[in-house]
């Protein structure tokens, strides 16, 4: 009997191991999920680093815009050189505009083909036009182009599909028809939701389209070849890209990596060659850039961080909805300190629209000036007059709380350092400078903080906006009447007449005054948001690493002519 | 017998329509929902649409219903999300990696553990012990997360003798590639070393104590004799007991391990699964686990009536 | 073996008031425990070194003077110096004051979280003792749902639903931790009730208040506070692992967990800001295991002496 059972014990270990093997099954394939392993004979391949990959091949979906931008093509491409973002034609060779700015006429390219061979046409695009605002595809990105002309209607059920002014006049050719004339539509065309689709491949793969990367054909620089999801991915250079002669990348290895330690680690060794820095390792990487050990490459990036305060009920103390209480709150935060303290990256906002945004070819920050800054510096870091600003509001709302019992929420999420760090500074700053007491109510997920804010459950929150498309109205236009209920439910009708006063006019003359005076009635007059930072980026690279291309609306790692020498 | 297993069967079932059920309305109460960022920057009618893709526009009875039926036929649905990602890729892709990095750390981990368990219980109260207690200590104080960190800036990046990240996939999924793995398994496996130490010098100190030992010792045996013929032997009932539940336990994998080595295992996709509140892939992954832990547990009580002649099946449960 | 021969044993003589006499003063159980506990000094060390920690906790953020939550920007990220003892973090605040505001913090967080676990688990255990049958069957079968569920789980959409705050916290370490604890008790009053000093106690007419104080109470208490010392360096850890995932306590609360979590993103470039939660972290949950360790053995009837 005892040996029965010793022998039944080693039975059933044995089975369990075994139906957990057996439960697993690996499918033998000869995927390679290791770094370094993939050999490519010519050494023109490198090694880059993200911190999560996206998982989305539906360009329509712009749900993976660093990958699209490179494996995928539009009408144009968004380029950055010495001396900027730039957009230049890819897909189309040239665009014609009519004279009352409505219809756009775009040549194809003959020679740009999609990775299985075959051309990029004209039905293309109208494909995936069409397909954008398809309701039942329920797109993020289909009111890019409700101003074409029956496109809100087919989206919204009114109209058809045979009604929207998209057309493939012959294989090459493609025209656009707009409702009103929009400057700002040629920015939106770098955007990955135009983009061609082929519809024989995506009618195919049906509902797995755009989800199983083998079922895709690509047509930009590189294609994908291998992926192993949270570990790697591989894209080789597409011989049938229409330029390929002038890639001269033959892979690109991108390697999951979610530790910033274990980047700087991989980084350090050489395994990576460009690393998109944060925090503290900045300053380390760039010391070594100073000594020529590595080579630095900052960069703007089109995105602002910004407190948004209660306007519709004035929070849960009440008080939001006095302009002087909302300066006071801003002007108590030291944005120089702050970015250098918690960021340790960004610059200082004293404007919404971020200086990654061009106009005319111009930053329009530099057009436009810091609107705040000198409002700001009367202010600053005197706790005095700031008290007496917020005292102000105080009695023009009639509030006899003395300013000692006075409470105001503070809402946010989020788990890194960074994120405690931010909510720890604003409370401190604003304790300090004003002696209120700030109540942090830090929630777990986004999910769960979007939820209170909608619930109004706040007086500030911290937020922030990262812009689409090239253009200062993408800023502006968070803040008009319904557009979103994500920036603190600021409405105000002159605000909104400034900024519907613009459909149609294409004076860039004209369009600026609107847009600084909106800046200027949004900041200065009403304090309906504080801006804190703007977004920057800190690319450093390897020496051997030559034409490494950042750009703010397409791939932030633009590759497309880099090439390695002297590794 | 052939009652005892129906019996068990029925109540697993039991148990896993309940798990279920306990998981859908802990994360209903969740305020949120998967979408709700992604709905976040939209205008209405857009918003509209993309609840009724996924369905989120139906009442919760609804839904639930939906999803216990597909429960049942074992279709859990597809991340809200991640596009195309579903439970059963999951378990294709992700488990074996999940599993295989657990099982290294609990071999290494149990055998490691269990040796420095007897020097601990045959040098009690000696220098070694406390030790033994020591470093079991300090070693499970330090978090996973900055311990792998650690590991790896010395071994990867200083010493270069291990690869920084990575895992073998394909052919070398189970055997081989296996420079990878050391310094995963050498980050995870102290927890096991901890455990395994502690119960067995636990359960040493337990049988040391006992009559037949003394009478053993008294026959004249030699001290080695007593310790593998008696102590040993009568002193691993607990940890072959302990044992399955460390294996299925193991193989759920270790989120922080995983983020450091950028391993594609299941336990770093949890955690963002339940960050995100992606229904789908949470249910999937609880029933799961849920079901192997039950199954575990059967084999448990399957292994304690074969290593222990006090426990008989009835069929009148236990 | 040296022989045995008659002319090696000698008559000392015997009388009966001898025979009767009790040479050791009677001393119970507890304090025999206690007495043994004494004996043992890496567990008396432990102990001591517990009784450091508590007084610091209570004093130690007092020592230096500085307020644990106001910034000082300009002095951010200091190494160790005189005036600050463990260096700043990085707002400038001093990290020694903020170590022990943590380490109470957390003490707190391990030391209710137990007290629940062990509330709950007794009475749960009692109950599942005391009614038997189908009471038994169905709360056990809850116990294996909530245990069948990964815990990881459970804590996390705990949180999530009750916000970031001490209670959800407690909440959602103890929703799992006093499974184990309920069935411990279950088993033991099981045992108990069928074991023949009860039955004896019974049959001579004990009240069952006696019964409950002199058997059960006494039985339990053992493992009980065996539980009590492993559990509270786990929650201990629990909790630090948590605040990694960025649940747990929320500014300006912290605890060592925070801290560590704090810290860890700073570790290539300010190391102490690791290393001083690590090392607070490491000497509390040592010298709990190590008493625990000792009370295990002094507790052990078996090895009386």
């Amino acid at each position: 009997m005892n040996k029965f059972k010793k022998c039944m014990a080693l039975v059933l270990t044995g089975a369990m191991a075994f139906s957990l093997l057996a439960g697993c099954g690996g499918d033998g394939g000869t995927q390679v999920s290791t770094a370094g392993g993939n050999g490519s004979t010519s050494g023109q391949q490198i090694n880059l680093r993200a911190a999560t990959f996206g998982n989305n091949y539906d360009v329509q979906d712009m749900g993976w815009r660093w990958m699209m931008a490179e494996c995928y093509e539009g009408l144009m491409r968004n380029v950055a050189d010495e001396n900027g973002d730039k957009f230049e034609f890819a897909g189309a060779e040239s665009m014609d505009v009519s004279d009352d700015g409505l219809v756009y006429t775009f040549h194809l390219r003959e020679n740009a083909k999609w990775s299985d061979g075959e051309p990029v046409t004209a039905h293309d695009y109208e494909y995936a036009w069409k397909r954008l605002l398809n309701p039942a595809n329920a797109y993020d990105y289909a009111s890019f182009i409700f101003n074409v002309v029956g496109a809100e209607e087919y989206y919204n059920g009114t109209g058809s599909v045979d009604d929207v002014a998209v057309k493939a006049t012959d294989d090459y050719t493609f025209e656009v028809t707009l409702k009103v004339a929009d400057p700002t539509f040629q920015s939106k065309l770098v955007a990955t939701p135009l983009y061609p689709t082929r519809e024989d491949i995506a009618e195919a793969a049906g509902d797995n389209w755009g989800k199983d990367w083998t079922l895709c054909v690509y047509n930009g620089p590189f294609a994908m070849t291998a992926l192993v999801e949270d570990n790697s991915m591989t894209w080789t250079k597409n011989e049938y890209y229409w330029n390929a002669e002038n890639v001269k990348l033959e892979q690109i290895n991108w390697y999951c990596v979610p530790e910033n330690a274990t980047a700087a680690t991989m980084f350090d060794n050489g395994q990576l060659d460009v690393l998109d820095a944060s925090g503290e390792y900045i300053a380390k990487y760039e010391q070594k850039a100073e000594n020529g050990e590595l080579q630095s490459m900052d960069v703007e990036y089109p995105s602002t961080g910004m407190l948004c305060f209660d306007h519709k009920n004035g929070g849960l103390s009440g008080l939001m909805k006095n302009v002087n209480i909302r300066k006071a709150i801003s002007y108590s935060i030291d944005r120089e300190e702050m970015v250098s303290a918690v960021y340790g990256r960004y610059s200082a906002a004293y404007g919404l629209v971020s200086p990654a945004i061009t106009f005319d070819g111009e930053s329009y920050r530099s057009l436009a000036g810091d609107v705040i800054k000198t409002e700001y510096d009367s202010y600053a870091g005197d706790s005095a007059k700031l008290k007496e600003l917020f005292q102000k509001g105080l009695d023009e709302l009639g509030v006899t709380t003395p300013m000692s019992d006075i409470k105001l929420t503070l809402l946010s999420y989020g788990s890194t350092t960074e994120n405690q760090l931010e909510r720890e500074y604003i409370q401190q700053s604003l304790q300090q400078n004003l002696g209120i007491t700030v109540e942090l109510n830090t929630v777990g997920d986004s999910e769960m903080f979007i939820a209170k804010r909608d619930a109004l459950d706040f007086d500030i929150f911290v937020s922030s906006w990262s812009s689409d498309y090239n253009d200062p109205m993408d800023f502006l236009n968070i803040l008009t009447t319904g557009t979103y209920s994500s920036y603190g439910l600021y409405s105000n009708t002159e605000y909104d007449n400034m900024a519907n006063s613009l459909t149609g006019v294409q004076d860039s003359a004209v369009r600026l005054e609107t847009y600084k005076n909106m800046e200027n009635k949004l900041l200065v007059e009403d304090c309906a948001v504080a801006p804190i930072y703007y977004a920057d980026k800190h690319f450093y690279y390897q020496n051997w690493v030559q034409d490494f291309r950042t750009s703010s609306f397409g791939a932030s790692q633009e590759l497309y002519i880099a090439y390695i020498d002297g590794k | 017998m052939g009652k005892y297993f129906v019996r068990r069967l029925i109540e697993m079932i039991i148990t896993l329509f309940l798990i279920a059920t306990a998981t859908f309305f802990l994360l209903e109460a969740v305020p949120g929902d998967p979408l709700s960022e992604r709905a976040d920057k939209l205008a209405p009618t857009l918003r509209e649409n993309l609840y009724a893709k996924y369905g989120l526009d139906k009442p919760m009875m609804e839904r639930y219903i939906i999803t216990m039926k597909g429960i049942c036929v074992g279709d859990f649905g597809e991340s809200f999300v991640y596009a195309g990602q579903t439970v059963e890729g999951l378990i294709k892709d992700r488990l074996p990696v999940s599993a295989r990095l657990g099982i290294q750390q609990v071999a290494l981990g149990v055998t490691v553990g269990l040796l420095l368990g007897v020097l601990a219980a045959m040098k009690r109260g000696t220098i070694a012990d406390y030790l033994v207690i020591a470093l079991s200590v300090l070693l499970i104080s330090v978090p996973h997360l900055i311990f792998g960190l650690l590991l790896q800036k010395v071994f990867a990046g200083n010493l270069q003798w291990f690869p920084t990240i990575g895992w073998p996939a394909g052919k070398d999924l189970w055997f081989g590639g296996w420079q990878y793995t050391v310094l995963p398994t050498l980050t995870g496996c102290f927890t096991y070393i901890a455990t395994y130490a502690r119960l067995l010098k636990t359960s040493m100190l337990d049988v040391i104590n006992q009559d037949y030992v003394l009478t053993a010792e008294s026959k004249g045996l030699s001290r080695i004799q007593v310790i593998r013929r008696h102590i040993l032997r009568n002193s691993f009932v607990p940890v072959i007991t302990q044992l399955p539940m460390s294996i299925a336990m193991c193989i759920t994998g270790s989120f922080f391990i995983e983020s450091i080595f950028s391993i594609p295992g299941i336990g770093q996709y949890y955690v963002t699964a339940v960050n995100n509140q992606d229904l789908s892939i949470i249910m999937g992954e609880t029933v799961i686990l849920a079901a192997l832990y039950i199954v575990v547990l059967f084999i448990t009580d399957l292994l304690y009536v074969a290593v222990d002649p006090r426990i008989r099946i009835t069929g009148k449960g236990r | 073996m040296p022989e045995l021969t008659p002319d090696k044993f000698k008559i000392i003589g015997y009388s009966k008031d001898e025979a009767n006499r009790i040479d050791r003063p009677t001393i119970s159980y507890w304090q025999d425990a206690w007495r043994r506990l004494r004996k043992n000094p890496v567990a008396m060390s432990a102990l001591i070194v517990l009784c450091i920690l508590v007084v610091m906790v209570i004093i130690g953020p007092l020592i230096k003077g500085y307020d644990y939550e106001t910034m000082n920007i300009p002095l951010k990220n200091l190494s160790p110096s005189s005036d600050y003892w463990f260096g700043t973090d990085n707002l400038g605040r001093d990290l020694f004051s903020r170590i022990w505001v943590g380490a109470r913090a957390s003490l707190i967080i391990a030391i209710l979280a137990t007290a629940l676990k062990l509330i709950i688990g007794t009475v749960y255990g009692a109950l599942m003792a005391h009614f038997g049958g189908w009471v038994d069957e169905l709360l056990m079968r809850i116990i294996e749902v909530i245990n069948s569920i990964p815990s990881l789980l459970v804590t996390i959409l705990i949180m999530l639903v009750l916000g970031n705050n001490l209670f959800a916290l407690l909440v959602a370490l103890s929703i799992t931790a006093w499974c184990n604890t309920a069935r411990q008790v279950r088993g033991m009053i099981k045992q108990l009730r069928t074991s023949e000093y009860v039955y004896a106690a019974e049959v001579l007419g004990a009240s069952h208040w006696h019964i409950i104080s002199k058997h059960y109470i006494p039985n339990m208490l053992g493992i009980l506070i065996l539980d009590t010392a492993t559990a509270i360096p786990m929650f201990i850890f629990t909790e630090a692992g948590l605040s990694f995932l960025g649940i747990g306590l929320q500014a300006p609360a912290i605890s060592l967990g925070v801290l560590i979590a704090m810290g860890q993103q700073n570790m290539d470039f300010y190391p102490s800001q690791l290393f001083f939660p690590c090392l607070i972290l490491c000497i509390i949950v040592m010298a709990f295991n190590l008493l625990g360790d000792g009370l295990r053995d002094a507790l052990d009837p078996r090895l009386r002496q």
